[in-house]
Order: structure tokens, then C-alpha cells, then sequence
């Protein structure tokens, strides 16, 4: 019996398989229909809306939305109008975020390698360097702003600079320094990049870095021209991700100050969004527009990543081409 | 000639001492910086069990004299307590559960299932990692509204339709379901299994660990969500623990120390899950990241 079945019946399987394979579309289609429905309603087409609102002014009378078509009237507004807030906001939003990711990466990038090798208790010091990213971010900032206060309100940092005879830096009140201010914050919470930088790092050939110890090259030689390349690819996806919630900052802006304190300077684009959408009355359409052109540069900013990591996808397959050969 | 090979070895002799030196000294800073890390942790630690007195004492109080829960009860008494714990929890339960029941669903889709213009659909739930939130806020916020869901509901609903940053745990699902062999599933298949008995006889039981990770970051995100929580949650009834914590500190009230005893409620639930689950943590984020 065996025997017939394999042999006997060739045309029966063929539309066994093709009865197969629609089951299997639609079974793949039901199992992916959440994330497709999610995609179709709750991304692109709330996308397409708000570009849609942008063109218009946006009132509300009596819970409902009226929508009065005004044209580019809110695109001139945000780049022409000097009372626009959008240019210092995006402004600062972006400097930000490029301090923040190159901050956030190199130093991710030191601790990694200062982790990456054996020695008792690494396990414990990489969960320390993990531990303070799944806090809250309300809790970590209203930590760090016990700890950077004024001293004469308990902050513990600028009492220890007083101490060592050196003056005290008003890292909430000065427009510069609430920079230094955001930035030790998103450093304490980067641990979650610090694991992976690790994790990629076992990764890295160890033969290769003796081959260049052995021509006596130094560290900065092995990690030019082995760690690096490994870890590229890595290293641009964070890049990524990093730049992503950096542009987004909120939660830190608003549990220092409600109004961007000090002069605007941390008055960054969501929270400026959040104000000119739910805040402030009849500028939905203009906070539409400002998300769209906040949209588009941070595309920008991904496709040009984005290219900068296809460059590099050619160098590794060239590598792992060369590792077959012999 | 009988000099030089000596004379080497005594070099190299002397530059391994100097890198066992460096190693030593690379180790000291990295034990440093984690001080430096765990610190910030234990001052609100601190900050939750010194007196009112002891909060603002030059010089700064390590040890608290009378640790006690003082700050903690008439921290509490500040937020409505009790409703706040149990809309943090009314909300992120079912946040998890969609989380891990939909993020599964689509992982093993776009792993295991053959179905037309999967690369596409696959790119495109993806890519909404990489968009600003603010870019979809208010069309959202209408679609609720007009829905009658604007509140508590539009914080959950998301985590069932993988949106709200949940594409990134269908993309680390996937590369898990990915890494089972593909003959399990024909053998199943042979038996006449079908593709949900597959799914949930075969492939969730493998990756088990996978998804004890994305129950473990999704509560984390839904616990730390802030933005869509201001917006959504405008009535004092609905407000969450995080909220109440804002609002107190908000109020820039003189009694600090209550402050950080809040913050440490808010905060003690992470730290809870955290020291559960340290070891899928590491071992999660370890996965995304080289996969991505």
C-alpha cells in the first residue's frame, strides 16, 4: 500500500497542495490580521488624516470637530510667523537628540568593552548598568532633580562640587546646563543599549584580534578593524532607535517644568504638539502640520542612516565572501 | 645573539605585567561606574525613609536615623491610592495579555505562514516603529473619541492590534519562530494538524521565553507610558499611580521625602519584575539587538 500511494497518484497532490496553500494564506492572513488592521487603522490612517487636518483650521463646537479648509495658511504660519514656537522648538529637539544619541552611543560603546571580559561580579555590574532603564522615567527624573538641585533645596551633587571648592552648577535653572541635566539622565537609562552592545560583542572574532595583536597593533587597531566592522550593523540599528526616542522626549520636559522652563529650552516637540493639540484651543490643525514636517525629517534622518547602513551591508558580505573561499 | 631572545622575553614579560596592570585598572573604573550607576537608586531609596528634617540636612543624611513608613502613608494620603493602584492594574493586565496574544499571532504569520504580499505587510507593521507618535495623535484621539473610547480603553486597545511600539515585539517573536525547524511543523502537518493547533500545540510551547520577555517589556512600557496617559486619562477617577505621582510632584510641595516615597511605589512594581525576570531581560534584549 505504501509503495502505490508514493507512486501511483501524481496529478492527486498537486491540487492537494494548491488546496494547501490558499488554507495556509488565509490562516496566515487571520494570524497577521491584528497587526494588518492595526497598521491600516490605527497608523496609516490616522497618518494620512493629520495630513489631511494640516490644510485646515480645526475647531470644536459642542464635542464635535469643524474643519475649515485654509490651505498652506499653517505651513506659512509655522515657518514665516515670528510667534510661531515651532523653530526653537525643533531646534532644540534636535540638537538634543544628535548630542543625545552620539553621547548615548559612544558611551555604551566604553562601558560594553569595559564589560566584555571575564571577571567575577560582571554579571551583577551589567544588571546595575541595567537596573535604572526599566524606572520609570517620572521616577528617574524626580531623582535627578533631588540629586542636582540647588543645594540649599538638598541637591546632593552641587553640596559634594561646593565641598571640593568648586562652584555650584544650577543644573535645573540655567538654560545651557539643563542640557547636562537631560543628558546624565539618558545615560543613567541606557542600559537596555549597553546589554546589546555586549550581547554583539561576544560576536567579535577572537582569532582576528590576536592576528592583529601578533602584527603589533594596538587596541584602538584591533578595534578599528575587527570590533567595529562586527558590530556595525548593530550599532546603526540603535543608532536608530536612540534617535527615534530622543526626538519624542516628553516625559522629562514635563515633570521639570510644565512650560519648557528654563526660556523654552526644554520646550521640545511633543510637548509642544501635546499643548497646541489638547492645551490650547483651535490649533489642531496647525499641530497636525507641525507633526507632518516633524515627520518628515525624521524620515530624513532614517534614510540617510538608512544608506549609511546599506554601505555597510556590502562590506560585511564582501567579508563573509572572503571567509568562505579558502 | 644569545642576548636578544632574553631580551625579548623580559619585554614581553614586562608588557604582560603592564596589560594585567590595565586590566586590573579597566576593572576598578568599570566597579567605579556602577557605583556611580546604583547610586542615584539608593538616594531614592533614602529619599523615601529619611524625616522632613533629615530631606534637607547639611550635611546630607546617607543613613536615615528612624527609617520608618511615615512618608509612605501620608505620601498616599495625597492620591486617591487604592482607585489609582487598581486602574494601573485594570489597565496594564489586559495590556500585556493583547500584547502577547496578538505579537505572537503576527510573529508566527510572518515566520512560519506563506500568504501573498506577506514582505509587504511584514515591512510595513514594522516600520511604524520608526514613526513619530505625534504624527498620528489627533486623528487617533478623534477615532476614539467619536467611538466613545477616549480614556482608559484607548490606552489598551493598541497592545491588541500590535500598534503602539508593540511592532518591535513582533519583529523579536518572529525571529524566535524563525529559529524552529521547519519539519516540526510539516510533521504536525502531516498528522493533520491544522495551522492554529500548530501554533499553539507546537510553537508557543518553544517559545515560552520568548514570550515571558514580551509580557515582561510590555508591562514595563505600559507602566512607564506617560504621553498617551496625559492625554487620554482627563478625569481624577481614571488617574493612574504614575499620574497621581505626577501630580503630586507637580504641586512642588515642601515635603519632598513623601514625594520619593511615591516615586518608589511607582517605581517598586519594575524593580519588582525586574529581578524576576534579569535573566530573560538580558536575554531578550540580547536577541532584538542582533537580529536588528
Amino acid at each position: 500500500m505504501n509503495p502505490e500511494s508514493k507512486t501511483s497518484p501524481a496529478p492527486v497532490p498537486v491540487p492537494k497542495q494548491a488546496k494547501g496553500a490558499v488554507k495556509e494564506a488565509v490562516a496566515g492572513y487571520l494570524f497577521a490580521a491584528p497587526a494588518i488592521i492595526g497598521f491600516l487603522v490605527l497608523t496609516l490612517y490616522p497618518m494620512l488624516a493629520s495630513f489631511i487636518y494640516s490644510f485646515h483650521k480645526i475647531t470644536i463646537m459642542s464635542g464635535s470637530q469643524i474643519m475649515e479648509w485654509i490651505g498652506l495658511d499653517n505651513y506659512i504660519y509655522i515657518f514665516s510667523n515670528p510667534s510661531s514656537e515651532f523653530k526653537k522648538s525643533i531646534t532644540v529637539t534636535l540638537v538634543y537628540a544628535f548630542v543625545n544619541v552620539v553621547l548615548v552611543i559612544v558611551f555604551c560603546l566604553i562601558i560594553a568593552l569595559l564589560l566584555n571580559r571575564r571577571f567575577i561580579g560582571r554579571n551583577m555590574l551589567r544588571a546595575v548598568f541595567f537596573l535604572p532603564s526599566v524606572v520609570p522615567m517620572l521616577a528617574t527624573t524626580i531623582v535627578w532633580q533631588m540629586l542636582l538641585q540647588n543645594q540649599a533645596k538638598g541637591g546632593l551633587v552641587n553640596w559634594i562640587l561646593l565641598q571640593l571648592g568648586i562652584a555650584p552648577i544650577e543644573f535645573l535653572t540655567d538654560p545651557i546646563q539643563i542640557f547636562s541635566t537631560l543628558f546624565i539622565m539618558s545615560l543613567w537609562t541606557c542600559g537596555g543599549t549597553i546589554v546589546v552592545f555586549i550581547a554583539t560583542l561576544q560576536d567579535v572574532p577572537g582569532e582576528l584580534l590576536e592576528a592583529i595583536e601578533m602584527d603589533g597593533g594596538n587596541a584602538w587597531h584591533k578595534f578599528l578593524k575587527v570590533t567595529y566592522p562586527t558590530i556595525k550593523p548593530v550599532l546603526f540599528f540603535q543608532l536608530i532607535m536612540c534617535m527615534m526616542t530622543s526626538i519624542q522626549i516628553y516625559t522629562q520636559s514635563v515633570v521639570l517644568s510644565r512650560n519648557g522652563a528654563p526660556d523654552r529650552m526644554t520646550y521640545f516637540i511633543n510637548v509642544m504638539i501635546y499643548d497646541h493639540s489638547f492645551v490650547q484651543v483651535g490649533m489642531r490643525g496647525l499641530a497636525s502640520a507641525e507633526a507632518w514636517i516633524v515627520f518628515l525629517i525624521t524620515l530624513a534622518i532614517t534614510i540617510v542612516l538608512f544608506y549609511f547602513q546599506g554601505a555597510l551591508k556590502r562590506d560585511d558580505s564582501m567579508g563573509k565572501r572572503r571567509k568562505v573561499r579558502p | 645573539m644569545i642576548t636578544a631572545p632574553a631580551l625579548k622575553y623580559s619585554s614581553i614579560k614586562r608588557a604582560k605585567s603592564k596589560s594585567k596592570a590595565i586590566r586590573l585598572a579597566l576593572i576598578a573604573l568599570s566597579c567605579l561606574l556602577g557605583i556611580v550607576f546604583a547610586f542615584p537608586l539608593y538616594w531614592l531609596l533614602r529619599g523615601a525613609f529619611v524625616s522632613h528634617t533629615e530631606i534637607l540636612a547639611r550635611p546630607p543624611v546617607f543613613f536615615p536615623k528612624e527609617p520608618g513608613i511615615n512618608n509612605f502613608r501620608l505620601g498616599l494620603e495625597r492620591i486617591q491610592f487604592l482607585r489609582q493602584l487598581w486602574n494601573s492594574v485594570s489597565i496594564v493586565v489586559p495590556y500585556v495579555i493583547g500584547t502577547v496574544l496578538t505579537t505572537s499571532f503576527a510573529g508566527y504569520a510572518f515566520a512560519k505562514l506563506r500568504f501573498p504580499l506577506r514582505g509587504m505587510w511584514f515591512v510595513l507593521v514594522i516600520s511604524s516603529m520608526m514613526l513619530p507618535s505625534a504624527v498620528t495623535l489627533l486623528p487617533q484621539f478623534s477615532l476614539y473619541t467619536s467611538l466613545g473610547l477616549a480614556g482608559k480603553p484607548a490606552l489598551i486597545i493598541p497592545a491588541f492590534f500590535c500598534a503602539g511600539g508593540n511592532a518591535y515585539f513582533v519583529f523579536l517573536l518572529r525571529q524566535f519562530f524563525m529559529t524552529i525547524p521547519v519539519e516540526l511543523s510539516e510533521a504536525a502537518k502531516i498528522d493533520g494538524a491544522g495551522h492554529f493547533r500548530i501554533y499553539s500545540r507546537i510553537m508557543l510551547p518553544l517559545i515560552r521565553p520568548a514570550m515571558i520577555v514580551v509580557a515582561l517589556f510590555s508591562f514595563i512600557n505600559c507602566w512607564n507610558e506617560f504621553f498617551y496617559t496625559m492625554i487620554y486619562l482627563k478625569t481624577e477617577a481614571d488617574y493612574t499611580l504614575p499620574m497621581g505621582l505626577y501630580i503630586v510632584n507637580g504641586m512642588r510641595i515642601p515635603n519632598y521625602e513623601q514625594v520619593m516615597a511615591l516615586a518608589l511605589v511607582v517605581t517598586a512594581p519594575c524593580l519588582v519584575f525586574f529581578l524576576i525576570g534579569n535573566k530573560y531581560f538580558v536575554e531578550g534584549i540580547t536577541l532584538t539587538g542582533i537580529k536588528g
